[in-house]
């Protein structure tokens, strides 16, 4: 474990010596929050509920989940990118430890100031913007600690497997824009998914982008956050309460999307060519 | 130790058309070409040897240090590592062996050489009692004292593959394979660097597998030679045993008071013209028991209007060329 935790260390210790650029991220993260916040006002005026949701509920949920896309998913898309475009992923290869283990610890490492740098500010400054802190108790805060969690290694998971095709197409920069798109759009980062179509709302639930951070955005704000896919199969007929059931269509993700990713990933890895020096 | 049999790798080549409209077309349909970077290489490295890899530029060199370290998986054949299959086992295979692309980045930009160097330790599972100690060692031996505490970026470029070989070498590799390593490097590094080598291989009995386009860097420190032509292996020799297979040769190199004509040197048996820098200076190929240099020089005296000149072993560089000289002709 020691040796994987190296890379988290030289993560924070670049991340450091990229200072300036983490301060600016912050602001680009407070920008978007800015504007979205605004743009909802917008889209409330006149208007009651929208999909179940008030106005204010609907700012909450934008700032969390604004705050959750700027600094609280691990992303290993950039890495393999830029490994895989300038070749130095031959160095990565070269060493005795897993490379997607080593990404994830990079990434983590990454993560951890990501988190602390951007994500919590993003939020804080959010909430003041909004003016609005909800009560939230203190075992929904724990429980979307614990989705936050989940749903930032299950990220981890996706992403490793799509953006491994890089390796193929041996270039990530297509991959990368549209996974960002998709996870946006899929797992309920701009819009909840509620506001989508009754067919659409039905397919996204049933593929894992609900449980990286709309369900965990859906417990903090003490709805009902298993309604869909897996999560209706345990709360709707094994009559598991809610937030267990988001919990457990989360870990039911994981298991399906570990595995899978790291065998699209060593599927993928024998097509890497690096040619000369 | 390490075993290549039969190794292959094609890779395949998107086929760049020009024009704008072949290049749109080429977005839609792609049309490629395969490159066989490897045909059929097989060689064993025991215990303890240094060995050269040399050839010359897209010849496969490497290509194959890539898939000798399990990076690059090949088309045919296997590597085997003390019996492993380098591409099966690669992380407990990579724990035996240390390795440095002098085009590659091993170190962390943004880090000091020192801190990359603790990672490095870290992530080479080197007890963590024993890292400092190394690392103190690595640079004293590569003279890094100056810049180790540097970030890697603001090094010069030979002082980043200083380090970079150190950085190969902080876990003590069974194996080391450096690709061009030397590059930027100057004369007194690169001699602490074979020193060092040399050393390691005396004591600790470590194996090299060298590649350098520096021929001289590769014969001060290799005791064989492995040469690659076009992916194939066209020799696999003892330094000495080249020397002795050439050593018959010998260069004159005269240098003339006027330009030689073209054909003054027509019929003059037991010679080659070896391409030289101008019209000015000659360097010729003779076998000296078959054409003893006195009579030779006289010979040439006759024709040609020499101020002086010079006889000397064939260097290595060019009797490697001589080897594909011989092979273009035939």
């Amino acid at each position: 474990m020691n040796h994987y935790l190296a890379y988290s260390a030289v993560a924070i210790k670049e991340g450091i010596a990229f200072r300036v650029n983490l301060f600016t991220s912050m602001f680009g993260g407070l920008f978007q929050l800015v504007l979205l916040t605004s743009v909802w006002r917008a889209v409330y005026l006149g208007q009651g509920d929208l999909a179940g949701y008030d106005e204010s509920e609907m700012l909450f949920y934008v700032v969390v989940a604004t705050a959750m896309g700027v600094g609280g998913l691990l992303s290993v898309g950039p890495i393999i990118g830029r490994r895989n475009d300038t070749g130095d992923i031959v160095i990565d290869m070269a060493r005795p430890v897993s490379v997607p283990w080593s990404y994830f610890f990079s990434t983590l490492g990454v993560y951890a100031l990501r988190f602390w740098i951007k994500g919590i500010p993003t939020l804080i400054i959010g909430l003041i913007l909004i003016g609005r802190v909800p009560p939230v108790s203190l075992h929904r805060l724990a429980a979307f600690l614990l989705l936050l969690a989940g749903g930032s290694f299950l990220h981890f998971c996706l992403n490793l497997g799509v953006a491994s095709f890089a390796f193929r197409t041996r270039s990530a920069y297509g991959i990368n824009i549209l996974w960002t798109a998709a996870t946006a759009f899929f797992a309920g980062l701009l819009v909840p998914i509620a506001f989508y179509p009754e067919a659409l709302r039905q397919v996204v639930e049933w593929t894992p982008f609900p449980s990286v951070a709309y369900a965990p955005i859906r417990v903090l704000m003490g709805d009902e956050a298993a309604t869909g896919g897996f999560g209706a199969l345990y709360s709707g007929v094994l009559r598991f309460p809610s937030v267990p059931a988001a919990v457990l269509e989360q870990i039911t993700w994981i298991l399906i999307a570990l595995p899978l990713a790291f065998r699209v990933y060593r599927w993928n890895e024998k097509s890497v060519e690096i040619q000369g020096g | 130790m390490i075993e290549l049999r039969d190794v292959h790798k094609t890779y395949r080549v998107i086929k760049s058309r020009p024009g704008l409209g072949a290049t749109i077309r080429n977005l839609f349909a792609p049309s490629y070409s395969y490159v066989k970077a490897l045909q059929g290489v097989s060689f064993t490295i025991g215990e303890g040897e240094l060995v050269g890899l040399i050839g010359e530029n897209g010849a496969g060199k490497s290509t194959l240090v890539k898939i000798a370290t399990g990076i690059l998986h090949p088309s045919g054949g296997t590597v085997l590592l003390d019996g492993k299959s380098v591409h099966d086992h690669r992380k407990e295979c990579a724990l035996k062996f240390g390795v440095a692309f002098g085009q590659r980045r091993a170190l962390w930009w943004q880090l000091s050489a020192r801190e990359s160097l603790q990672a490095l330790g870290r992530i080479y599972r080197v007890p963590s009692s024993e890292i400092a100690g190394r690392i103190e060692q690595l640079v004293e031996v590569f003279e890094l004292g100056r810049f180790v505490d540097m970030p890697v970026r603001q090094m010069s470029l030979g002082q980043r593959i200083r380090c970079e070989v150190a950085g190969a070498l902080v876990h003590r590799p069974k194996i080391v394979y450096l690709d061009e390593p030397t590059i930027g490097m100057d004369v007194l590094a690169k001699i602490k660097m074979r020193e060092y080598l040399k050393r390691i291989n005396r004591e600790d009995g470590v194996s090299v597998l060298l590649t350098s386009h520096d021929l001289f860097d590769v014969e001060r420190l290799c005791e064989r030679a492995l040469i690659l032509d076009g992916g194939r292996l066209i020799l696999d020799e003892t330094f000495e045993a080249l020397r002795e297979k050439f050593c018959g040769s010998r260069v004159l190199r005269l240098n003339l008071a006027s330009p030689i004509d073209d054909g003054r040197l027509d019929g003059i048996d037991g010679i080659e013209v070896m391409p030289g820098e101008d019209r000015w200076r000659l360097k010729i190929l003779f076998d000296p028991v078959k054409r003893p240099v006195m009579g030779l020089i006289t010979e040439l005296g006759r024709r040609l209007d020499i101020v002086d000149f010079m006889v000397e072993d064939l260097p290595i560089d060019e009797f490697v060329a001589e080897i594909y000289r011989t092979r273009g002709e035939r």
